[in-house]
């Protein structure tokens, strides 16, 4: 009788030998090579596609490596909307910038190639010729990017929304009035440190975008009063403002800007020491959704300015005061009665502040909730009383007290015990951890045998 | 111990300020680390004087701060922005300026042009007042001097401007280190690399040198590498002057009689200088008992005058004159052995004299 083969045969003694060996070889082998092996079987090319669509660059090179299959969906452009080379920096080179821009053609949404020194003009010529979606693109700190950059931009990406040329010193206005031309989408622009730009080229921009939002310009010193008035008159519904360090900035330009931009929630003017109290007087005027305002520097500001300024805009939750100098107690005490949402404070150099500032402030509205960082460095009047204070302040993360003379060990202890979370930024050395007991062999890096 | 960003908040801080007063300071010279007992809220960076200073209390949890951030840089952990890497190394060669790996990695700043070269050698002459024998420190001014000179449009005012500074820097070096062998060498290096090849400033330099070394040697009896320089710049001299380069002789400063007319012959010259030598090390020799560097050199100037008086033409030259300055030789060392009262003298003294009789003779022979 001939045993049907799907019963298996009883008693047989199984040879374990060589030849057995080979046999589950052969299986395995015969999985992974058919098509149906189970993962392929299992999941649909869909969603191998939509997983890989979580994956950053490092991992998907790495997926690209283990199939023909996988090769395929894992350069698919569909996973490479957004690409951010930071990590690799000096290693990319105008090639690879190529690469991509072929590879992933009018998928590529968003690229960022900060700190990738060696791009140069040609590779991004390229890149905007064939990556004509690009909404989303980040140079800061290109150093070798020029003009003909934004030329190629202009022509060949008119979808252009964000665009951040931080750093990238050679470039000047005819970068600005081409991408006016071009690129009409434009919300959000970071010409930082770019400082040949001039007002010329700002006037420019503005006439071309009007519907930027974000106007990121700091270290542009030829950034004058007309160029921000005319920035201010065409593009009103600009929310965020930087102009740190463009110093020869007057109480005009602000006036200007607070008259027309009614939605400004940030402003940056640290740096621009020319300002007065009349500025600070038009913007608590007309810019109520004020929410971070950022004068470090602005020395000429006083408490009538900031009064004027806490009465009217409730809304503010980042403040930085650095080198306000002449400012008082009696600011705190304004912005503690006015600013229920103040999150982050800083009154560093502020020399005229004591701890009676500091007792209104811990006892204000905003204190208990949303206080989360205070920069007292550099006011010697500050003690450990200021610190007894603050400890109603539950949800204060950081404070800074870097110089401030009287505060001693003992204060900074009695705040950590009642703020266990908190980090207490002082020039008092860390106390060495005593060394584990036990089991742990004490590691010394071998750097450490010095003096 | 862990090293951990968060343990030592204080330490970004502190960097900026160092890197404060690097560019507020221009003539910055110095740097030490002060030793403190207490530590107050107080920064640890001082600066007076063209002197920079850290208290000791943060220097330990500042390199471990560094340290980590840096081999986390390096080895692609965690990069950073070039400033912030630049910034990171200016603090962590200031507290150990042995470190190869920093200075590597600062030769890549300098090579991708984030750190000026000029920035950094005012930079590295601060690092050589804490640390004035560090090797490193000298072998990476030198390669950043190289690049500097090897560029195509430097000016030839520059790299004067650059020699004097060396020669500037290597003095105060070995004024600070006894013996400091590397700012020898690297005034050696820096002579035979930056200095202008041939002609009238050469020599300018070349007598200044031999001026200088002639000056150092009296003030400094028993710096051996001082010492190994005054020869090298003799030689030197001996091998690149001619004749009527000796002629003008305030310029050895050695207004000792010699037994051989300067004026003759260029062979004749360098017997002269040689001969003046000798007289110079006898008196030292005398005023300053026990040091043993004065005697090599005697022997570097014999073997020198035994060289030039065998392959000389001129008449004058020759082994009689070799021979009555062999004589007076013995005569100052057993002088010598007999009046010391250093019983090491003694020995310096009769090693010499054994020198001179098994050595000296067989060569010359």
């Amino acid at each position: 009788m001939v045993k049907p083969w799907w019963i298996p045969s009883l008693g047989r003694k199984k040879d374990h030998g060589f030849s057995a060996m080979k046999q589950n070889y052969i299986q395995l082998t015969r999985v992974f090579l058919d098509e149906e092996a189970m993962i392929n079987k299992k999941l649909p090319k869909e969603l191998i596609l939509r997983i890989f669509s979580y994956l950053d660059v490092v991992s998907l090179c790495r997926c690209a490596q283990v199939s023909k299959l996988w090769n395929e969906l894992a350069l698919d452009g569909m996973n490479w909307q957004r690409i951010d080379l930071f990590d690799f920096q000096t290693d990319v080179e105008g090639i690879v910038v190529e690469n991509i821009a072929r590879r992933c053609g009018g998928f590529l949404k968003t690229l960022s190639l900060r700190g990738c020194q060696s791009v140069v003009d040609s590779s991004l010529r390229t890149f905007a010729q064939q990556c004509n979606n690009i909404e989303e693109l980040n140079l800061n700190d290109c150093k070798k990017v020029t003009d003909s950059t934004c030329q190629s931009l202009s022509k060949h990406c008119p979808k252009l929304q964000r665009l951040n040329i931080n750093s990238c010193s050679a470039i000047s206005d005819q970068s600005l009035k081409d991408l006016a031309d071009g690129c009409h989408q434009l919300t959000h622009i970071n010409i930082s440190w770019c400082d040949h730009i001039t007002e010329s080229g700002v006037e420019a921009l503005a006439r071309g975008c009007r519907k930027i939002k974000v106007f990121i310009a700091k270290g542009c010193p030829n950034i004058t009063d007309r160029a921000v008035m005319t920035l201010a008159h065409l593009c009103p519904n600009m929310e965020v403002i930087n102009l740190h360090s463009c110093s020869s900035l007057t109480d005009d330009a602000v006036q200007q800007l607070a008259e027309n931009c009614l939605n400004i929630r940030y402003l940056c003017l640290s740096g621009c020491p020319n300002l007065t109290d009349t500025s600070l007087m038009t913007l608590a005027q007309h810019c109520q959704a004020l929410s971070t305002l950022e004068v470090a520097g602005c020395s000429q500001f006083t408490d009538a300015g900031f009064q004027a300024l806490a009465r009217s805009c409730h809304l503010m939750e980042k403040m930085d005061l650095e080198e306000c100098s002449l400012i008082t107690d009696a600011t705190i005490i304004h912005l503690a009665m006015n600013c229920a949402r103040l999150e982050k404070l800083s009154l560093s150099h502020c020399e005229l502040i004591t701890d009676e500032g500091i007792r209104h402030l811990s006892t204000s509205q905003c204190a208990a909730e949303n206080l989360t960082v205070l920069e007292l460095d550099n006011c010697p009047f500050i003690t450990d009383a200021s610190l007894d204070h603050l400890i109603s302040c539950y949800n204060l993360q950081r404070i800074e007290l870097y110089d401030c003379q009287l505060i001693t060990r003992a204060g900074i202890r009695r705040l950590r015990n009642h703020l266990p979370n908190i980090k207490v930024h002082a020039y008092f050395a860390p106390v060495t951890p005593p060394p584990a007991s036990g089991a742990t062999r004490q590691r010394y890096c071998r750097c450490c045998v010095i003096l | 111990m862990s090293l951990q960003e968060d343990d030592f908040p204080a330490a970004e801080k502190i960097l900026a300020d160092l890197d404060n007063v690097f560019r507020t300071d221009p003539e910055l010279e110095d740097f030490f680390i002060i030793p403190v007992s207490g530590n107050q809220n107080k920064s640890p960076v001082v600066h007076a004087d063209h002197s920079l200073g850290l208290e000791s209390w943060c220097v330990q949890h500042l390199y471990c701060y560094v340290y980590g951030k840096l081999i986390n840089h390096k080895t692609r952990k965690k990069r950073e922005d070039p400033k912030v890497v630049a910034r990171l190394l200016r603090g962590a060669l200031l507290i150990n300026p042995e470190t190869a790996a920093f200075w590597n990695m600062m030769k890549q700043l300098i090579e991708s042009e984030r750190v000026g070269p000029e920035e950094d050698l005012r930079f590295s002459a601060v690092v050589l007042g804490f640390k004035p024998k560090c090797s490193e420190v000298f072998t990476h001014r030198k390669w950043v001097l190289r690049k500097m000179v090897a560029q195509a449009d430097v000016q030839p005012m520059a790299v004067l401007k650059y020699l004097q500074a060396e020669l500037r820097i290597t003095q105060l070096a070995a004024s600070k280190y006894p013996s400091n062998y590397n700012a020898w060498n690297h005034r050696k290096w820096v002579l035979e690399a930056l200095a202008p090849k041939g002609g009238a400033e050469q020599k300018e330099l070349l007598k200044q040198e031999l001026k200088l070394s002639h000056c150092w040697t009296s003030n400094h009896v028993s710096d051996y590498s001082g010492l190994q320089y005054r020869q090298y710049v003799m030689q030197t001299v001996f091998s690149t002057f001619r004749h009527e380069d000796f002629l003008c002789r305030t310029e050895w400063l050695l207004e000792l009689p010699s037994k051989v007319e300067a004026k003759c012959c260029s062979s004749c010259a360098a017997a002269s200088v040689l001969e003046q030598e000798l007289q110079m090390l006898s008196e030292l020799i005398v005023r300053y008992e026990g040091h043993e560097s004065l005697w090599y050199h005697r022997r570097f100037v014999l073997h020198s005058l035994q060289k030039v008086c065998v392959s000389a033409v001129c008449a004058k030259l020759g082994a009689s004159l070799f021979n009555s300055v062999v004589g007076s030789e013995r005569a100052f060392a057993s002088s010598v052995c007999r009046e010391s009262k250093l019983a090491h003298e003694n020995g310096h003294a009769s090693r010499h004299l054994n020198w001179i009789e098994n050595v000296l003779r067989i060569t010359a022979a």
